[in-house]
């Protein structure tokens, strides 16, 4: 299954930029992004290796498809590359609601949905927000969010910055928060960790000091265990995370099921527990990284949170 | 170049009505070729007759000639793939080859599925119903339609477009993977349920089958079929290439640029993808252009374009403006007001006459908030900028159309189809039986026209005019007896107002000189039977260009 990852947002919040970032990004994954148009992608030319109608190849292994009227003969057209790519971003048009084109992650033969990312311009969102034409389309896509992305924040004082903030949260109760520049967040944060090989995108060291510059702000806390977990703890401590966690994947060893692993996968309020694959021979353990907000989030606190929920 | 000239036919009628306020009723009409040479009388005709080689052609004696009808906004693609289908609908259709009796409650539904199993001779052949409605027809589910047969596929769609429901066997011809329905939110396998999102996964299996060549050539040819039972001479296609445009394309020259094609198709594109892409201004429009370069005989692109506003009418998601929903419910885009506005400036500073699907009240809203502003920008007249459908409005924006020049294009058997329904659940009294408010617009002076948007209601002008002039809903009602047309009124709007709207009016939608000859036959005149009687009137056939096209038994489905 390649995960779906939706980006949703009014226009002009600043979804392409952060869809540039990523085709343009040393995150090391194929990623296939589905826009509604080129025109706004701005592409560096010396990365195109073949552009072919409706598709673009890049030389970093990303491809970018425009969706034209039909999102599943683009979902198609992917799935039927030679090399189909490690994950795939949607960008929904900016009065789709996000949700809805989540819901192809949630049932597209081979697809598998990662989560619903919605950008908000921290200077326009509160207007649109109460605008006659668009205001219900904005309110919605607000509240389809599992992680919200307040763009724009250069442009605000941080008084504003702050009662925005305060504002988004009585919107989209429960979504996850982070604040943005250019849409410039850590591919980790956006895609997720890439937990199949290939780099990975944040040093996930037990040693506080981050590598990369950019992404100081975030932070990875990686766990292991090989002792079994109970389900329903599991599920109860993951209720009690704060709101500074907002990715967590990898596969737990569960006492209920011993033989098959489970994924557990967390982006931004939403999470699912699925069965995976069968151990086999591997090792039974437990293998899990979250990532959160460097200054907020608190390993020891979730290694012991993660603990008490092993049997 | 030198032509020799064809002798004139003259056809005497018990009487044309010529849809000219100048030279309302005669009694004959002179044709030479395609043309119209002179309407009057045989005795005012005389010098012409004189003149020229002619011939007296008795045919039409007994009839009554009108304009060729005209509906501005159809669909044949969706037509294409709608029609091989079996309607099972809860209000009756006349279509040529089968007249579709009204279908209520859920036995009376279960049983016609049935019926059409049993005549359906390949076991293989997949049964594709459309029509049904919970209201009238109770709910199915996979079992069911289980108990319609255990081998043949059974898909029934639903009036609405926006739920199918499949049997087994439908599930295994599809060969999808129930897993993957399982996981779909708006998936149902117990139910054998697709709604919503969950009809893409479905018509991804369907679409080899459903738009496969001959299948959709075949639909083309049934809505041949239907356009001239309706008595039409001419039809806009409202988003030319909705589904596919080379494909659609293809199909239609092959289909419909024949020889005994008794119809023209003015071609009207999407002036952008319905996603909301925002293509740069020159390119949009040198594409739009460009696609005039293709036009045959009868297909014909020129300097019209589609926009769209709000979400579909029959869907349920138009933009409504306070008080909203009565249940609640939230209408949709679809296209982003910014970018419409954008991509409408961009077509109204190269001269294009705009179309713009509107459903609801803020959708027009949008259509004439724009409008007004491009009229402060670079002010034009008659520039036809047209409202299509005009479900919801208020008596206010058919006051500012007016001021702004506005057009508008009316679907009207939403008063008939959806008035009660909507009256129940969506709107209220108040709201459900004013819409398509064609009265306040001919009180404005709004050239108004008629259209059935086929196959959102059956491509019948002289059906949209008795909806126009009566009001009266599928239960009985009239609704909203202000918001009615003159029998004059609604007749014009199927005839010289609707090609105003195509903006063909110097050529088509009456009778005069120098007009193409275009007619629809009647066996009665409509303003002798009355507004309560327009839909019962028979059709003898059409003239096209010239053209007879008496009305032929239908190939049987």
């Amino acid at each position: 299954m390649i995960p779906v990852t939706v980006v949703g947002g009014y226009l002009g919040a600043g979804k392409t930029t952060l869809i540039n970032g990523l085709l343009a990004g040393g995150h090391g994954r194929r990623l296939a992004v589905l826009v509604n148009d080129f025109g706004a992608i701005n592409i560096d030319a010396k990365l195109i290796v073949a552009h072919d109608g409706d598709t673009i190849a890049l030389s970093n292994g990303c491809v970018c498809c425009t969706i034209a009227d039909a999102l599943g003969d683009a979902l198609d057209k992917v799935l039927a590359l030679d090399e189909p790519p490690d994950q795939i971003v949607i960008e929904a048009s900016g009065v789709a609601n996000p949700a809805k084109i989540a819901m192809y992650g949630q049932g597209w033969p081979g697809l598998s949905l990662d989560g619903v990312i919605v950008v908000a311009d921290g200077e326009t969102v509160q207007k649109r927000a109460v605008d006659k034409f668009v205001g219900t389309t904005v309110r919605q896509q607000l509240v389809s969010a599992d992680l919200l992305i307040l763009n724009k924040v250069d442009l605000l004082s941080d008084a504003q910055c702050g009662a925005t903030n305060i504002w988004l949260r009585q919107q989209a109760p429960g979504s996850r928060i982070v604040s943005s520049r250019f849409g410039d967040l850590p591919a980790a944060v956006l895609l997720g960790q890439h937990t199949d090989g290939g780099p990975p995108l944040f040093d996930t060291d037990h040693h506080d000091d981050q590598h990369d510059n950019h992404h100081e702000d975030y932070r990875a806390v990686p766990f292991r265990t090989s002792r079994p977990m109970d389900r329903d703890r599991l599920q109860a401590q993951i209720a009690t995370w704060p709101d500074s966690v907002l990715r967590a994947k990898g596969s737990i060893y569960l006492r209920d099921d011993c033989r098959h692993a489970y994924i557990l996968q967390l982006v931004g309020r939403r999470h699912t527990l699925e069965r995976g694959p069968e151990w086999g021979r591997d090792q039974k353990e437990s293998q899990l990284i979250l990532i959160g907000a460097s200054g907020q989030i608190d390993p020891a606190w979730l290694r012991g949170s993660l603990l008490a929920a092993c049997v | 170049m030198e032509e020799r000239m064809e002798e004139i036919i003259v056809y005497p009628a018990k009487v044309v009505r010529t849809m000219e306020p100048a030279l309302p009723l005669a009694e004959a009409v002179a044709v030479r070729g395609s043309q119209i040479v002179e309407v009057g009388s045989l005795e005012t005709m005389q010098p012409w007759l004189q003149a020229h080689p002619h011939r007296i052609d008795e045919r039409f004696r007994d009839h009554v000639i009108m304009p060729g009808f005209i509906d501005p906004h159809l669909h044949p693609s969706m037509a294409a793939l709608l029609l091989p289908m079996h309607f099972t609908t809860a209000l009756e259709w006349h279509l040529p080859w089968q007249d579709v009796p009204a279908i209520r409650g859920n036995n009376e539904f279960l049983d016609r599925l049935k019926q059409i199993d049993l005549e359906t001779e390949d076991p293989d052949e997949p049964l594709f119903s459309w029509g049904h409605h919970p209201i009238w027809h109770g709910e199915v589910d996979r079992q069911t339609l289980n108990g319609i047969s255990a081998t043949r596929p059974v898909i029934v769609w639903h009036r609405g477009f926006h739920t199918l429901v499949v049997n087994d066997a439908a599930v295994e011809w599809m060969g999808m993977d129930e897993a993957d329905g399982e996981r779909h939110p708006q998936v149902d396998m117990a139910e054998g349920r697709f709604f919503e999102t969950g009809l893409s996964l479905a018509f991804r299996y369907f679409n080899p089958y459903t738009l496969a060549p001959k299948r959709f050539e075949g639909g083309l040819d049934r809505l041949r079929q239907v356009v001239h039972h309706g008595g039409h001479t001419t039809i806009g296609d409202m988003a030319a290439g909705m589904f596919d445009l080379e494909m659609e394309w293809g199909a239609l020259v092959k289909v419909l640029e024949q020889e005994d094609t008794p119809f023209r198709v003015q071609m009207i594109p999407p002036g952008v993808a319905l996603g909301g892409g925002r293509k740069s201004g020159s390119d949009l429009v040198k594409r739009t252009v460009g696609l005039r370069e293709r036009n045959t005989h009868r297909l014909r692109f020129y300097d019209h374009v589609k926009l769209f506003a709000d979400g579909g009418f029959y869907a349920g998601l138009m933009q409504l403006g306070a008080p909203g929903a009565i249940d609640g419910s939230e209408g949709e885009w679809m296209t982003p007001p910014e970018i419409f506005e954008d991509v409408a400036r961009t077509y109204w500073n190269e001269g294009f006459k705009i179309h713009v699907h509107c459903s609801g009240d803020m959708g027009v809203e949008l259509a004439l908030d724009t409008l007004e502003k491009l009229q402060w920008e670079r002010p034009r007249f008659n520039h036809r900028f047209t409202i299509e459908h005009f479900g919801v409005s208020t008596p206010e924006q058919v006051r500012r159309m007016a001021d702004l020049g506005a057009l508008a294009s009316v679907n009207i058997y939403y008063v008939h189809e959806l008035g009660d329904a909507y009256w129940k659940n969506k709107l209220g009294h108040e709201r459900a039986s004013q819409m398509s408010r064609l009265g306040t617009l001919a009180r404005h002076n709004v050239t108004t026209a008629l259209h059935t948007d086929f196959t959102m209601a059956p491509a019948l002008p002289l059906n949209s005019a008795w909806v126009a002039a009566t009001r009266i809903s599928e239960a009985g009602h009239v609704m909203g007896p202000e918001e009615r047309l003159t029998l004059d009124q609604a007749l014009r709007a199927i005839t010289i107002d609707a090609a105003y709207i195509l903006g063909l009016e110097h050529e088509i939608g009456s009778i005069r000189s120098g007009k193409t000859a275009d007619f629809t036959i009647l066996e009665q005149d409509p303003y002798e039977v009355g507004a309560e009687n327009l839909r019962e009137i028979p059709i003898w056939g059409t003239v096209f260009e010239g053209r007879p096209f008496p009305m032929v038994p239908a190939k049987k489905a």
